[in-house]
Order: C-alpha cells, then sequence, then structure tokens
C-alpha cells in the first residue's frame, strides 16, 4: 500500500505548490481565496489521506479524521473573513452576491 | 510580669487601632490606663531594684543575627521607665482637653501609645540590637505625632525633617552597635557593659565610638543636629511636650548614660561629647532669647539644657554624671509643664507669637503662677530644682582639669549660657503675663480644670525636689546614678545651702547678669526685631532639592518613553555581562562532532531564517511584520514538534497564537507605516549590537548542546514518579522543583496585566488604521456559528489538558491559554460588547484568586512542618470513582491556570473597552 500513499503525498504536494505559485501570481485578493482555499484544503486532505494509509497504527485514523474535520471547518471560515476583509477595504462592489438571511449577531 | 510592662502600651495601640470608633475619653482612657498599669508594675518591681537587683526576662528572636527579646531593668532603667510612664500618664490627660474636636482622637492616642511603648522598649532593651529596633520606632512615630495635623505645610516639612536627621542618626547608631557587637562577640549589654577595657583598647574603638555619638547626637539635638527639634514644634503640643522636651530627645541621653561604663573614660569620649555639648549649650541658649515663638523659644532652651546634660557626660567623673542624671530628671519635669503651660496659652488665646501676647496674668493667674514657677527653675533660682543640678553642674564645670584654656572655657561659657538663660526665661515671663495687654485672637481665660491638673502637678514636683531633696529625690538619684556608673557611687550631698561658694556666685552671675541683659533688650525692643535664620533648615532643604533634581536628571536620560532605547540599554548590558566569559576561553567551543541535520530540520531553519528576516527588512509595515513574527513564532513551535518536546510545542504555539492576536488588537491604534529611522548611525550601532547579542546567543546555545556535561536532567528524570507524583516531568519541574520560580513569574504576569488595566482604564485612543475608518465590521453568521461549535470543545479539552497535565504533555498554562484561545474567538466573532454582557467579571480579582491558589499550596506545606512548596502525593479514595493519586501540586497548578487565563481575558477585555470608547466618539 505504500505506493498507493506515496502518490497520494505526491499529489497533495503538487497541488499544494500550484496553489502557492497561484498566491504569488494571481491578480487580486479575491482570486487569490480561490488558490489558497479550495486548492490548499484539497491538498491536505490527500495529505491526510496518505499518511492514514502509509501508517496503519491504531486510533490514527481517528486522529487523521479529527484533523481533516477541524481543516475543513476552519479553513474556510478563515478564507471567508479574509474576503470579507479584501471586500471591505478594497470597496469592492457585491450587490451580486447571493446573501445569507439576515446576517446579524445571535441574541 | 517584664514581659507585660513592654506589651501594655503596644496593646493599647493596636486596640485603638482596631476599634472601629472611639471618642476621646476612651481613646484617652484606653492609652492612660496602660500607662498606669505600667506604673503599677514598677512598683511592683521597685523593692527588687531598689535592693540593687537587676531584673531580666529573656525570650529567643533571630538568633541567627545575635538579636534576642531580652528586657533588662536596672537602677538606670527603671528610673527613665518611671519617667517614660508617669509624664505619659499626665500628657494623655492634658492631650485629652487639648485636642480640638475636628482631631481624630483615636489616631492621636494610638500613635502617642505607639510612641510610649517604643521609647519604654529604648529603656528596658537589655540587646543592643533590641534598643536599636525601639530607636527606629521611636523615630517613626514621632513622624507620626509631628505630621499630625497633615494638613500644614510645616508640619509635613518638619515631620519629613526630624524623620531624616534622627533616622539617618539611626543608621549611624546601628554601625556603631555592629562595630561594638563585633568587637564584644555580643549584643547583651551586659556582657558590653563588663566589657569597657576591651572596647576602650580596641583598634576600632574610635570608629564606634564616633558612630554611637552620632545616633545619640541627631536624636538629642546636639549641634550640628539640632536644626530639627524647632521644626518639630509644628507637632500638637502635647507631643512637644513629652516627645521633644521629655523623652524622646532624651533618648540619646539615655543611650550615652547607657554605655558610659562601656565607652567613656577616654580622651576621645571627654573631647568630642563635651565640645559638642558645650557649644550646643551656648548656641540654644543664645537662640532662645531671640525667638518669637512660645514653643520655639522652648525648644532652644531644650536644645541648650541638651547640650548642659551632654556636656556633664562629656566631663565624664562620676560626679558629673549623678549631676546629668539629676538635671535629666529635673529638666523633663520643668519643661514638661512649661510646654503644656504654652500649649494652654496657645489653646485660650489662639497665639504662640510672643509679639501679640502680653498682660495676661490678669486672665489667667493660675495658669500663670504655675507658669512662672516652672520658668524660674528653668532658670536655675534657689527653691527650685533647677537650681540644685545646676549648682552640680557649675561645680563640675570647676573641677573639670583638662588643657588650660579648655578648662577656663567651659565655666566661663557655663556662666554665659546661664545669663542667657535668665535672659529667655524673663522674657518668657515677662512679655507673656506682663506688660501692656497684647492682641491675640481669642479672649483670653483659665482653661478647663483638667487640662491644668498635670501642670500642677509637675510644677508642685519641682517644688517639692527643690525645697526638700533628701526626701523626695535623693533615693531615685541614688537608683539612676548607680545603674548608669555601674560601681559606687561617689560622695555628694544634696543640699540647698552648701555654703559661700564659687558655683553659688556663678548662680548669681548668671541671675544678675540675666534680668540686666533681658532689661536692655526689652527696653531697646532688640529681642521682638530679631528673626534668626534657621541654616540647618536652609541647608537640609538644600540637600534634598539637591538630591531630588538629580534623581530626576537620571531619570530623565534613562526614561525616555522609547521602548527601543529600553532595550537598547537591555541588550548593552546583557552583552557587557555574557560577552565576559568568552575574553578568554580557553576550551573549544565543542567537545562533540555536530550531527547531520535532516532537511526537515534545514527546513524548518530556513523558515524561521525567512521569517526574521522579513520581520527587519518590512519592519515599517507594522502588519506585514506581526505576521512575519508569528511565522517565526509558528517555525519555532515545528522546531519542538521535530525534537520530540510536545509541552514545549504546544505552549509556544499557543502563546504565539495570543500574542499576535493581541498585537494586532494593539495595532488599531498606531500608525500602518511606522517613521523612519532619523540617523543613519543610530541604525548601524542597533544593528551591531543586535548581530552581537544575536551571535553571542548562538555561541553559548552551540556550547551547551555540544558539550556534554552532567545535568540535572538524570535526577528530575528519576525522581519525577517517585517523588513528585507525575509521569511528565516538564510540569514537574514547573510546579514542583522549580515552583518557587514560577510563583514569581505568574507574579510577573499578573502585575503585566493589572498594570495593562490601570494603563487602559477610561483611556480615549483614536484608531489610526485607515482601514478603521470603514467602522466595525458587520457580524458574520459563519463566524459566529464556528466559534459557538468551538468553545464548549475548548473548555472540555482545556480541563483535559490541565488534569492530564501532571503526567502527559499539559498543565495549567497550557489550558488557560486554550481557554482564553477560545474566548478570543468569541470576542473577534460577536464583539466585546456582547461578550462583555455575559462574561462581566472582575479579572483582577480572578488574577488574585489565582496568585492566592498558588502561594496558599505553598504554605499549607508549613502545617505538615515543611519548608514553602513541599508537595505531597496522597492517594485519595472517594466513593464512586475509586482510587485517585492527586498531586498537592495541583493546586498550585490551578493558581497558575486562574492566573493565566484571567490575566490574558483581563488585556482582552480593555483593549475591547478602549475600542467601545472609541467607536463612541
Amino acid at each position: 500500500m505504500t505506493a498507493l500513499a506515496t502518490l497520494l503525498i505526491a499529489l497533495g504536494a503538487v497541488i499544494l505548490v500550484i496553489a502557492g505559485w497561484g498566491v504569488v501570481t494571481l491578480p487580486d485578493a479575491l482570486s487569490r481565496q480561490h488558490a489558497a482555499t479550495k486548492a490548499g484544503t484539497l491538498a491536505l486532505a490527500m495529505i491526510a489521506f496518505g499518511a492514514f494509509v502509509a501508517i496503519p497504527a491504531d486510533g490514527f485514523g481517528v486522529r487523521l479524521a479529527l484533523i481533516l474535520g477541524f481543516l475543513v471547518a476552519t479553513l474556510p471560515v478563515a478564507s471567508h473573513l479574509l474576503a470579507r476583509a479584501a471586500v471591505r477595504e478594497q470597496d469592492i462592489p457585491t450587490d451580486d452576491v447571493p446573501r445569507i438571511g439576515g446576517s446579524r449577531a445571535p441574541d | 510580669m517584664l514581659f507585660a510592662l513592654i506589651a501594655l502600651p503596644f496593646a493599647a495601640a493596636l486596640a485603638l487601632m482596631l476599634a472601629p470608633r472611639a471618642g476621646r475619653n476612651l481613646s484617652a482612657w484606653t492609652v492612660g490606663l496602660a500607662a498606669l498599669a505600667g506604673l503599677a508594675i514598677l512598683f511592683v518591681l521597685a523593692p527588687a531594684v531598689f535592693g540593687g537587683e537587676v531584673l531580666r526576662a529573656r525570650a529567643p528572636w533571630i538568633e541567627a543575627i545575635g538579636l534576642e527579646f531580652f528586657i533588662r531593668i536596672d537602677g538606670w532603667a527603671w528610673l527613665f521607665a518611671f519617667l517614660v510612664l508617669g509624664i505619659g500618664a499626665l500628657i494623655v490627660l492634658y492631650a485629652r482637653w487639648y485636642l480640638a474636636p475636628e482631631d481624630p482622637p483615636r489616631r492621636f492616642f494610638a500613635y502617642l501609645a505607639l510612641f510610649m511603648g517604643a521609647m519604654l522598649g529604648i529603656t528596658l532593651a537589655g540587646n543592643l540590637l533590641l534598643l536599636i529596633v525601639f530607636w527606629e520606632l521611636t523615630s517613626i512615630s514621632s513622624f507620626l505625632l509631628i505630621g499630625f495635623w497633615g494638613r500644614r505645610h510645616e508640619a509635613r516639612a518638619g515631620a519629613r525633617m526630624a524623620l531624616a536627621v534622627t533616622g539617618g542618626g539611626g543608621l549611624a547608631l546601628l554601625a556603631g552597635v555592629l562595630v561594638i557587637g563585633h568587637i564584644v562577640g555580643s549584643y547583651d549589654l551586659d556582657l558590653v557593659l563588663a566589657s569597657g577595657e576591651l572596647i576602650r583598647s580596641h583598634p576600632l574603638y574610635v570608629p564606634a565610638l564616633v558612630l554611637v555619638l552620632l545616633g545619640a547626637f541627631a536624636k538629642s539635638a546636639q549641634f550640628p543636629f539640632h536644626f530639627w527639634l524647632p521644626h518639630a514644634m509644628a507637632a500638637p503640643t502635647p507631643v512637644s511636650a513629652y516627645l521633644h522636651s521629655a523623652t524622646m530627645v532624651k533618648a540619646g541621653v539615655f543611650l550615652l548614660a547607657r554605655l558610659h561604663p562601656a565607652l567613656a573614660g577616654s580622651t576621645e569620649w571627654l573631647l568630642i561629647v563635651s565640645a559638642i555639648g558645650l557649644s550646643t549649650l551656648v548656641l540654644g541658649a543664645v537662640a532662645a532669647v531671640f525667638q518669637q515663638d512660645l514653643k520655639g523659644l522652648l525648644a532652644y532652651s531644650t536644645i541648650s539644657h541638651l547640650g548642659l546634660i551632654t556636656l556633664l557626660f562629656g566631663l565624664g567623673s562620676p560626679l558629673a554624671v549623678v549631676a546629668g542624671v539629676f538635671h535629666i530628671l529635673n529638666h523633663a519635669t520643668f519643661k514638661a509643664s512649661l510646654f503644656m503651660a504654652a500649649g494652654i496659652i496657645d489653646h485660650e488665646t489662639g497665639t504662640r507669637d510672643l509679639r501679640r501676647l502680653g498682660g495676661l496674668y490678669a486672665a489667667m493667674p493660675i495658669t500663670g503662677t504655675l507658669a512662672i514657677v516652672a520658668s524660674l527653675a528653668m532658670a536655675g533660682v534657689p527653691l527650685l530644682n533647677g537650681f540644685l543640678s545646676k549648682e552640680m553642674f557649675l561645680a563640675e564645670t570647676l573641677a573639670f582639669e583638662s588643657w588650660p584654656s579648655y578648662q577656663l572655657a567651659v565655666p566661663v561659657l557655663a556662666v554665659f549660657a546661664g545669663i542667657c538663660s535668665v535672659a529667655y526665661s524673663a522674657r518668657f515671663v515677662h512679655e507673656t503675663f506682663f506688660g501692656p495687654k497684647g492682641h491675640p485672637p481669642k479672649t483670653p481665660h483659665e482653661p478647663p480644670r483638667l487640662m491644668r491638673v498635670p501642670v500642677e502637678i509637675l510644677v508642685v514636683l519641682c517644688l517639692a525636689v527643690g525645697i526638700l531633696p533628701n526626701l523626695v529625690v535623693a533615693d531615685l538619684l541614688a537608683l539612676g546614678a548607680g545603674g548608669v556608673l555601674q560601681g559606687p557611687l561617689p560622695d555628694y550631698h544634696l543640699a540647698i545651702w552648701h555654703g559661700f561658694n564659687w558655683p553659688l556666685a556663678m548662680s548669681a552671675i548668671s541671675l544678675a547678669g540675666g534680668l540686666a541683659l533681658y532689661a536692655i533688650l526689652h527696653r531697646r525692643g532688640i529681642a521682638r526685631r530679631i528673626d534668626l535664620l534657621s541654616r540647618g533648615k536652609i541647608a537640609f532643604e538644600g540637600i534634598v532639592a539637591a538630591l531630588i533634581g538629580l534623581a530626576q536628571r537620571v531619570t530623565r536620560t534613562l526614561e525616555t518613553g522609547r521602548i527601543q532605547g529600553y532595550l537598547l540599554w537591555l541588550l548593552a548590558f546583557i552583552l557587557l555581562v555574557g560577552a565576559s566569559p568568552f575574553v578568554d576561553l580557553a576550551a573549544p567551543l565543542s567537545t562533540k562532532p555536530a550531527q547531520p541535520a535532516g532537511p526537515m530540520a534545514v527546513g524548518l531553519w530556513l523558515l524561521i531564517v525567512a521569517g526574521a528576516l522579513t520581520v527587519t527588512v518590512a519592519y515599517r509595515r507594522r502588519l506585514v511584520a506581526v505576521i512575519a513574527m508569528g511565522i517565526v513564532g509558528l517555525g519555532v513551535s515545528l522546531v519542538f514538534a521535530l525534537l520530540s518536546a510536545p509541552d514545549l510545542a504546544l505552549t509556544q504555539l499557543l502563546v504565539d497564537m495570543v500574542t499576535t492576536v493581541l498585537l494586532l488588537m494593539a495595532l488599531r491604534y498606531l500608525p500602518a507605516i511606522s517613521p523612519p529611522e532619523p540617523e543613519r548611525l543610530a541604525r548601524w550601532r542597533d544593528g551591531a549590537i543586535a548581530v552581537a547579542a544575536g551571535l553571542g546567543t548562538t555561541a553559548i546555545v552551540y556550547m551547551v548542546l555540544t558539550r556534554p556535561h552532567p545535568s540535572i536532567a538524570e535526577y528530575i528524570l528519576a525522581t519525577t514518579m517517585s517523588e513528585a507524583g507525575g509521569a511528565n516531568a516538564v510540569n514537574t519541574v514547573i510546579v514542583d522543583y522549580r515552583g518557587f520560580d514560577t510563583l514569581g513569574e505568574i507574579t510577573v504576569f499578573a502585575i503585566a496585566g493589572i498594570v495593562i488595566y490601570a494603563l487602559l482604564d477610561r483611556v480615549r485612543l483614536t484608531a489610526l488604521t485607515p482601514f478603521a475608518a470603514k467602522g466595525p465590521a458587520p457580524h458574520s453568521l459563519l463566524l459566529n456559528l464556528c466559534a459557538q461549535l468551538i468553545l464548549p470543545l475548548a473548555v472540555a479539552v482545556s480541563a483535559y489538558l490541565f488534569l492530564r497535565g501532571h503526567n502527559a504533555p499539559g498543565g495549567g498554562f497550557i489550558a488557560g491559554l486554550v481557554l482564553a484561545i477560545a474566548l478570543i474567538l468569541q470576542y473577534i466573532a460577536a464583539g466585546s460588547e456582547w461578550v462583555d454582557e455575559r462574561l462581566d467579571h472582575d479579572w483582577n480579582r480572578w488574577i488574585g484568586a489565582g496568585l492566592l491558589a498558588a502561594a496558599a499550596t505553598g504554605i499549607g506545606a508549613f502545617a505538615f512542618a515543611h519548608p514553602f512548596l513541599t508537595s505531597s502525593t496522597p492517594h485519595v479514595h472517594l466513593p464512586l470513582v475509586g482510587e485517585i493519586h492527586l498531586a498537592s501540586a495541583m493546586g498550585f497548578d490551578t493558581g497558575v491556570y486562574l492566573v493565566v487565563f484571567a490575566a490574558c481575558l483581563l488585556m482582552l477585555a480593555m483593549l475591547g473597552k478602549v475600542s467601545r470608547w472609541e467607536a463612541r466618539d
């Protein structure tokens, strides 16, 4: 199974490099978010799967699943906040962006 | 019983301080009863002491330095204690009537009792170090009493001056006592008094003598330290009557008498003590003639009389000592009554100024008579006690043998001082009670009956001693003088009439000359017009101002307000200290060959270096710099993970997170781009210092890593389970092996939190980043949901990390930070207002609770007779859960947890408040 693991991890690394190249070369903040978050999360997920396949240790799978869960839960939120900051700073018009119903502070 | 004697006044003081409310009567009764009880104890002890016995009571205190709580009552101590308590009781009675309704009586009488106890302590101390303790206590209580009317400027200035001078003297005295202790080998008074010959023949005798004399002269207001006493007259009159005429200023001459067997008898003693005494005698007498303030006149007169006593002790012959003891008693009696009379005049007329008083005899006949009799005693008129001791004094000056010029000067100057003393006594009496009526603010009348009683008692004593000395005072005098001399008494005879001899002639000359002098001065009105300059005060204030100016200049140079300056000083100093071992380094830097670094290590190294370089290059763009610093922190935590140090990695990670967040929050109030460095030279200098410090640190770390040496790690790893009860060595080092260190660190952390609170409380700052002009961000549902989900998980994780900390990676610090970060997320998500509404705690109290928990854990070890912070690991059997292996260090860890968590939250809450103030603008 090490071949599969090596393949997954290598693929994840390649996607990470592409993501990095995208962050450097893409023109504006919002597009850079695409590169960093989507590609980054995918790459990390692949590396995690690869590690899971490579090391058949007890409880390792649970830990990796937790790590992956936290990554998926927090990376998009971080990206959302950065995008929001970029929109506010550069006054990018957002009239055509669909909104979630009534964004206000919880009571 | 001896301990009770000392304890009574202190008990009274304590009772008064603790009592919530006590009026004049209750306070006066408390202290008065303490004084009377003390007198009763003295009377009970009297037969033994009069029989020649020395009473002793000992209790150990700090044996390591030779300090013992040793009460020793011999004749001299008994006599002086009788003086202190007797006059104290009278003063209490007087003060009860003197205090104005708006003066807080509880505080006044508590300070008075404190002083009484301290003075008793000086008198009864049998250990020289114990005497010093009480000596300083009298300085402090005198300071409190002089400054009692704290709103008046001259009271505060006078109190400060008195404390500085007598305190400085106390330091010199301590040094002298230490030398004497070194010579004799012990501070025990019995031993010291028996080692007179040893002390006098030792090479360190002169330094010891000079130091002790400095202390005694400062306290007894001898030249050149006399200037504080007239300024201490800003105190309420009972204080002046008690401290600054009868007891505290006598402490110096008491000490001279007490140490007479040990130090006196040498030429140095004779010269120094008699010369200073003589100059003080003359100086005080002359100055007293030209005072305009009643109390000032009496103050300078006190200085002069103390000079007389000092001169007598300086002359050194046993008869002079007897005369000195006698004059101490007499002076206390008549001077206290004179001060009280002056206080009565001040109380009833509203002024103490001699230029505004006059013709009071008609309005206050009884007080006037009492004051006149006491002044006659001061002047040395026959049939009063002052005359007797003055006669003895004059006889001694004539019997004195030394260099011819000095031998002649002493009696001549003594007569001159006598002339002046008659003159100022006459002035006191005449310008206050006779002559044209003055213009006092209030209409004078006799004071309340009980206020006069103390004066009456003292004046009657003056008369009694003066008329029938052998009956009244001979035994007391023999007792005191015997205690001073510690040996047989000389032959003397107390009588009013010794026949026509030189002392009588000198007294007559003084009397006649003094009256004549006063008549001349009064007719020409000279005395009223001259205002003497207090040179001592000018010098003192000048020195104080110069010191303050110097301190301010030094502070201005070092405290520039720029953090870069402080960092520069810090790093330069560290360089200096750290570079010294490298100067002559003989051994090679490393003795172990270096291991090859794996690709991981090299990669991390590159990451950290890149981050650090980014900070240095892009430092002006603050946001970039902070983020790069965060990257450096992350890199370091990865290095820790690589080297298998999970605790360290966790801690570094969490601290990095919190620091970055707080920095970013604070960056709002700084401009986005920092100003450029002004000078190129400064940049090169700073760069050089930074590079040198960095290289030095690298060299040290390299040497530590590549020179194998036995370290404490083996011991800790071996004993961590068995003795500290935890498998996690890092945690047991923090809370157990080096627990005291950690206690200090959390204290510093707590202080930092509280300082931030103090700095940011009610501060209004404008956000300077251009981004802030957009106003607050709209709430993000995604973020809120995320934060709400994470918070309970974080609480669970924090508890888990805390509980497992002793045996697995975790611990109070890490757990506290985890919870703090979860709450930071809440702040960011919902805004500080929302969170503060729900989490409205006084974080300062939590910080305090944490520190208390840590300290209590340490102190708890005392209950089991172990030193501070000894930990134990009991096995506790809980009913349902089973057996738990606890460690008492858990309590300490709880303290760490609370402090860390609360301090982080405090900083966060304060920054949040500042941002809310800013939003309101």
